[in-house]
């Protein structure tokens, strides 16, 4: 089709068409010939109807039409250029203006003169309209040269503007508002924004655009035409900077691109229509010229000489005469001392700050983290102007392990970093003509023998000549002697490394590492990598320990990786039991990745051996060694648990924490550096240590019955009975018989049980009143509504405990859910089916193993609660408790109880001779059921579980395979937990306790058994108030009741965060905990349910509920806080605010009270 | 022949034991249910043929300790120790496991069992897949330690 026929289609459809934006993008993307666009878009501009339809946001008046129309349809990235560069073409005018602004914003941000550059973005404002460029500008300038205050209020002000706030223009101007915080760190930022951005549910071509936007300019040519295209449809502006960034881009990534020739061209014909200096660097670049410029650069002169202090004063006068360019800069940050990032002024000029920060990341020294991270955040937040992209490109090559140009081959990872810093590099100088000869060095080894030769057309005799041939050829000696002698060992060493001469450049680098921190820094880094690509790793480990050791931010430049990756079998058996091989294997670990974590726990028993030590605590005895800066960081980086526990010494975690304290407790005596965090970790570990015993200690004491306390209620009801027991015992007592009893009795007491059965006792009335009162006792010691074993075993293992515990490692695997509160149905377990196809056979089938699996462990339990652990006494009933009394036990009580024996006497007989032997016996029994019935099973139902996934032969379900494969062992150690509970209580130690150390074990159990649980405690001076250590129990059990509540009965599928306060009144405190309400929650039925409650309480009737088990959990907490506090139990509980439900009750301090009546 | 069965999970290494007791009659049983008990009965019973799982805590779990962490490569970390106390019984990897821990450090048993067979050749006589419900894993391990006693005589 020639062009006049294409033009007059075009014309006809676009003319008849109602979706002209969709028929114009299909066009231009399929059949009309790219020379006539200019044509079709002149005409349509011609026309306001077209103009409206097609290109209605040129200059947006407002956010509200930025972005707000869709783009075109997607094309080729040549026709894309082609298309934008018509467009752009057809608006020469405003482009010029624009670039009048961008040229004045520039210069005003280098001055640190912000308010001249926000005058200058509202002039632009208002005579092009707004923009991605502009509006981004504007909050960094505001963030800046005002407060995060006018920034916000700024970018509020925008969002106000946008209709629909949901959009992408809302969520461009919201993140880009985030990332100008000064709190932000721009690296994770970036980080945690692509992978917000990669789960958006929209194309990959507006994935490619907002992270342009936000994340900052996107290096890769995959989705070039997307980001041009999107953002020609937003402006102007917009489209203009896409423009220029697409062509950077492509230069960037790889000079012989087939779009080059179009690229060019289009590139062109733009310079022909718009004056902007970048377009004539591209296009010569694009034609395979470099472009230079001469200019007077006396700084670099006098630096380049050695003459440091002309250099720094020619360098600060030139930037304060307004000549802020990056020499200048470079060669002030070079010739300063001993650079601080965190003492930057904050009123310092913006190159004065980048001074120091460049001469941090130059020295690797100071806070070169915070410097780093200061560039980055400039050249992210101002990506707008070109001032800091060099910069940070260049910040990224200094503090990388590789030195300049490296020979290959190299490491993948290695290769990969390369070419990101030389494409950055790249990227970065590409659009503007090269002055200095520093930029020769710093540009990437592709252009630079160009940009080379560029500049030495130039430059006429002098130093800046003889530099620019020295990084040619280094071997050429004529250029270096007017070459202050550091540089010129730099670029021998330099040059030798990218000749793969490596013994050279070793031998070049090494008499810098005596020099000025700038010279070192990159000597240590061409030191440790010559080595190490000498295979002098034994060197090598040792140079890259001691420059660690020497300087911490030495890490960015030493080879951690590529060195450990060669550390191979042999050569650390070579290297075994040096401090140094240690040290190596623990910076990877830390600064890399886990991989080698097993070498670092072998380096650690290495060095013991070679010491001839079992364990690191006996090291302190080799006090010749404390002054060594190996031992100590040895000391303090690799004895920690997490190594030590491979050591055959140490025998528990609570020796590992135990050895670990005398280790920091001995390095405290000599590394005065780090003095607040050893003591800060001891009382931390000291703390832990508390906590564990604790805890251990309360979850041992549930099965707790007070005998002093049923004693005394049982002598009210049952004195009387007793007394007529004594009487009638006194009336018939004979002294042979009980001289008989005696001699059987210690023939009993030797195990054998014949002698009594041979005693032939009448029934009569004494004895039958006597087992009355002993079943009378018995039933007090099960039934005492304050006291008794079935409320203890109901408070303190039934109701939820005891299944919460073995719950909590299915819940944390995600094999099980949680009952709907209001249905009572699990939860549909939706976990590992989300991905499988929908509805597929293998989806439903796993759903319904799940559902049978959740269905029978619940089964189990339910028969270890209602089968096990309940108390069996005459007349039937289930449990394995059994203390039916026996006419044998009969027979021993009535022997030992001697002859007008008070109550108190009588009744501890009862207790200790029958009802606690009993209550042993049972518990052992429980323990064994649980070992060999209850463990067996559950892991036959995991087995079960595990075969129905794996018979779907599918790889969607491998990680729940090894989900279920490592519950078996988890659900086991629950269980074995939970036997353990079944013991007779042991006296909890009344030492006392901080109330914040209660919480903070009642909060771990918590999140033990509901996986994610979190409670915000704030307790305030009231956390360090100390408790009788006797509550402890008690209180475990009034705030895991809270939480469970707050789990279960706050409608989310995900525990609530529970925040919980407490306030000192006179000697109780007052606990508040509060949490949210899902809206699912009939908040109306709750409230009157919890009115009943509340009532119940009110009436005392908590006394009996909890022995009923699924009663709610407040009437439990009411009876801890009366019967184990002595507490008045003034609980507060409601529903505010609508969505939160709020607790409140108050817990004595210490057991001030005797027994209340 | 001593047998050390390394195991935490109960089931597994009664299933285990049972095995070997009808396999090998006169067979020596010890068994270890974490990385320190392990290491320990190295050192004491002297086993000539160690039957290993590659996960499992450091320390024995009880009411009193947690097990410190439940270690990915346990198994691993015991080869190494292996090597480096210079003892050598054989060693055969029992797992129920097809792949093993997360992020840098995660492989595939067929990995893990090249690596084992790289950096322990003196000692690692090869894995066998272990399933609670199957009993191809006896077959298995009877091949392994057929293949075992035949080579020491």
């Amino acid at each position: 089709m020639n062009h006049r026929a294409a033009s007059r289609q075009i014309h006809d459809l676009i003319r008849g068409s109602k979706k002209k934006v969709r028929d114009v993008g299909k066009a231009r993307a399929t059949w009309l010939p790219p020379a006539i666009y200019p044509d079709v878009i002149a005409w349509i501009l011609e026309r306001d109807d077209l103009r409206r339809a097609i290109f209605p946001s040129l200059l947006p008046p407002s956010a509200k039409d930025l972005y707000r129309y869709t783009p075109l349809r997607e094309t080729t990235l040549s026709r894309e250029l082609r298309w934008v560069t018509a467009l752009l073409s057809t608006q020469a005018a405003k482009l010029q203006v624009f670039m009048e602004v961008r040229d004045r914003v520039t210069v005003a941000i280098r001055q640190s003169d912000y308010g001249a550059a926000d005058a200058a973005l509202i002039e632009a404002e208002s005579a092009l309209g707004t923009s991605f460029w502009l509006a981004k500008l504007r909050l960094a300038v505001l963030q800046v040269g005002q407060s995060l205050e006018a920034q916000k209020h700024y970018v509020n002000a925008l969002k106000r503007q946008v209709a629909r706030r949901t959009g992408a223009t809302a969520y461009i101007l919201h993140y880009v508002s985030v990332r100008n915080e000064p709190s932000v760190t721009p690296q994770r930022f970036a980080s945690q924004m692509r992978t917000q951005i990669a789960n958006i549910p929209v194309g990959d071509d507006l994935r490619a655009f907002l992270r342009h936007h936000i994340t900052g300019p996107e290096l890769s040519r995959e989705r070039a035409a997307d980001v041009l295209r999107h953002s020609a449809s937003a402006s102007l502006v917009d489209g203009y900077e896409a423009f220029i960034h697409t062509a950077r881009l492509i230069i960037a990534t790889n000079s012989d691109d087939p779009v080059g020739p179009v690229l060019s061209a289009s590139i062109a014909e733009l310079s022909g229509v718009v004056s902007d200096r970048r377009l004539i660097a591209l296009v010569a670049r694009l034609d395979g010229d470099f472009p230079s410029e001469a200019s007077e650069l006396d700084a670099e002169d006098a630096w380049l000489r050695g003459d440091d202090e002309s250099a720094e004063a020619e360098a600060r006068a030139a930037m304060y005469a307004g000549d802020a360019t990056l020499p200048n800069v470079w060669i002030a940050a070079a010739t300063s001392r001993a650079p601080s990032a965190d003492a930057q002024p904050n009123n310092a000029a913006t190159f004065d700050k980048l001074a120091i920060d460049i001469a941090a990341v130059q020295q690797v020294t100071g806070d070169v983290t915070q410097a780093a991270t200061n560039i980055a955040r400039a050249a992210l937040n101002f990506s707008g102007v070109d001032l800091f992209d060099l910069p940070h490109a260049l910040t990224a090559r200094a503090l990388s392990p590789l030195p300049g140009t490296p020979p290959r081959p190299l490491p993948p990872t290695a290769e990969a970093e390369l070419a990101a810093h030389e494409q950055a590099l790249d990227y970065a100088l590409c659009d503007k003509p090269v002055s200095s000869s520093l930029t020769i060095d710093w540009s990437p080894e592709e252009a630079r023998a160009g940009y080379a030769h560029a500049l030495l057309s130039r430059l006429g005799d002098g130093v800046r000549r003889d530099f620019v041939r020295a990084i040619l050829d280094p071997a050429d000696a004529s250029s270096l002697s007017r070459i202050r002698p550091e540089l010129q060992a730099l670029l021998l060493a330099d040059g030798a490394m990218r000749q793969a001469q490596f013994d050279a450049a070793l031998k070049r680098a090494r008499p810098l590492l005596e020099t000025a921190p700038y010279y070192r820094s990159r000597a240590v880094r061409l030191v440790a990598y010559s080595l190490l690509r000498l295979n002098a790793l034994a060197e090598c480990v040792d140079v890259v320990a001691s420059e660690y050791l020497r300087n911490e931010n030495a890490r960015h430049i030493l080879p951690i990786r590529e060195l450990a990756d060669k550390l191979d079998r042999y050569v650390r058996r070579e290297l075994a039991g040096r401090l140094s091989l240690a040290i190596v294997f623990d910076l990877y670990s830390r600064f890399v990745d886990g991989a080698y974590d097993q070498y670092r726990r072998r380096s650690y028993q290495d060095v013991l051996i070679a010491t001839g030590v079992t364990r690191p605590s006996e090291l302190i005895e080799l006090s010749h060694q404390a002054s060594s800066l190996e031992f100590q960081y040895f000391l303090r980086q690799l004895c920690v648990p997490e190594v030590m526990y491979v050591s055959p010494a140490i025998r528990g975690s609570r020796e590992l924490q135990e050895e670990r304290i005398r280790i920091v407790e001995y390095l405290l005596k000599f590394d005065e550096s780090h003095r607040q965090e050893y003591e800060d970790e001891i009382l931390a570990r000291t703390r832990l240590l508390v906590l564990q015993a604790r805890r251990l200690e309360a979850e041992q004491s549930r099965i707790n019955v007070d005998l002093d306390g049923i004693t005394r209620e049982a002598e009210t009801k049952y004195g009387e009975a007793y007394d007529r027991y004594c009487t009638f015992q006194s009336a018939g007592a004979q002294p042979e018989r009980l001289q008989a009893v005696n001699e059987a009795l210690s023939q009993v007491l030797a195990g054998d049980l014949a002698p009594l059965r041979a005693l032939a006792v009448p029934a009569d009335e004494v004895r039958d009143l006597l087992a009355s009162l002993v079943r009378d006792l018995r039933d007090e010691f099960v039934d005492n509504n304050r006291f008794g074993l079935d409320g203890r075993l109901s408070t303190g293992i039934r109701h939820g405990t005891l299944a919460n515990e073995l719950r909590g490692p299915l819940l944390a695997a995600k094999l099980i859910t949680q009952k709907d509160e209001a249905t009572q149905q699990y939860r549909e377990n939706t976990a590992w089916t989300l991905n499988a196809s929908e509805n597929s056979p293998g989806a439903i089938a796993v759903q319904d193993a799940l559902a049978a699996f959740a269905s029978d462990f619940d089964g189990l339990i339910s028969e270890m609660l209602t089968d096990w652990v309940q108390v069996k006494r005459e007349g039937g009933g289930r449990g394995l408790i059994d203390l039916r009394l026996t006419a044998d036990q009969l027979r021993i009580i009535e022997s030992l109880v001697s002859r007008g024996a008070p109550f108190d006497e009588f009744a501890s007989i009862v207790f200790n001779g029958f009802c606690l032997p009993s209550l042993g016996e049972g518990l052992a029994t429980i323990r064994s059921r649980i070992e060999t019935t209850a463990k067996p099973r559950a892991t036959v139902l995991l087995g079960r579980l595990l075969s129905a996934v794996e018979a779907q032969h599918t790889v969607e379900f491998v990680s729940l395979s090894n989900a279920i494969r490592e519950a078996i062992t988890t659900v086991q150690r629950a269980f074995d937990r939970v036997s353990s509970w079944f013991v007779l209580s042991k006296d909890v130690s009344s030492d006392p306790l901080p109330v914040e150390d209660g919480l903070q074990i009642a909060l771990e159990i918590a999140q033990r058994v509901y996986p994610g649980f979190r409670a915000s405690i704030s307790l305030g001076s009231a956390g360090r108030e100390q408790m009788d250590g006797s509550f402890l129990p008690g209180l475990l059990v009034i705030f895991l009741t809270a939480f469970e509540n707050a789990v279960k009965k706050a409608g989310f599928s995900e525990p609530p965060e529970v925040s919980v306060r407490a306030d000192k009144q006179e000697e109780n405190l007052r606990f508040t905990l509060t949490n949210p309400i899902h809206e699912s929650v009939d908040r109306i039925a709750a409230a009157e349910r919890l009115e009943g409650i509340l009532a119940a309480v009110r009436n005392a009737e908590y006394l009996t509920s909890v022995r009923r088990e699924g009663r709610t959990g407040l009437h439990k907490i009411v009876k801890i806080i009366a019967l184990d506090f002595l507490g008045e139990p003034d609980l507060r509980a409601e529903f505010v605010n609508d969505r939160e439900f709020i607790l409140e009750f108050s817990l004595p301090l210490r057991k001030g009270r005797v027994e209340r009546e | 022949m001593k047998v050390l069965v390394v195991e935490d999970d109960d089931v597994k290494r009664y299933q285990i034991e049972a095995f070997i007791r009808s396999r090998l009659a006169h067979a020596v049983l010890e068994s270890a249910r974490s990385l320190q008990s392990a290491l320990e009965l190295v050192g004491t019973f002297n086993p000539d043929v160690v039957l290993l799982d590659m996960s499992m805590p450091a320390f024995d779990v009880s009411a009193a300790e947690d097990g410190f962490e439940h270690l990915p490569f346990a198994g691993r970390e015991f080869l190494e120790h292996l090597d480096l106390q210079g003892v050598s019984p054989c060693v055969i990897v029992v797992t129920s496991f097809r792949s093993f821990g997360k992020g840098a450090d995660a492989m595939t048993l067929p990995q893990l069992d090249a690596q084992l067979s790289t950096d322990y050749a003196d000692v690692y006589r090869g894995s066998v897949s272990y399933s609670s419900i199957g009993d191809e894993w006896q077959s298995h391990l009877a091949q392994v330690l057929d293949s075992i006693t035949s080579h020491n005589g």
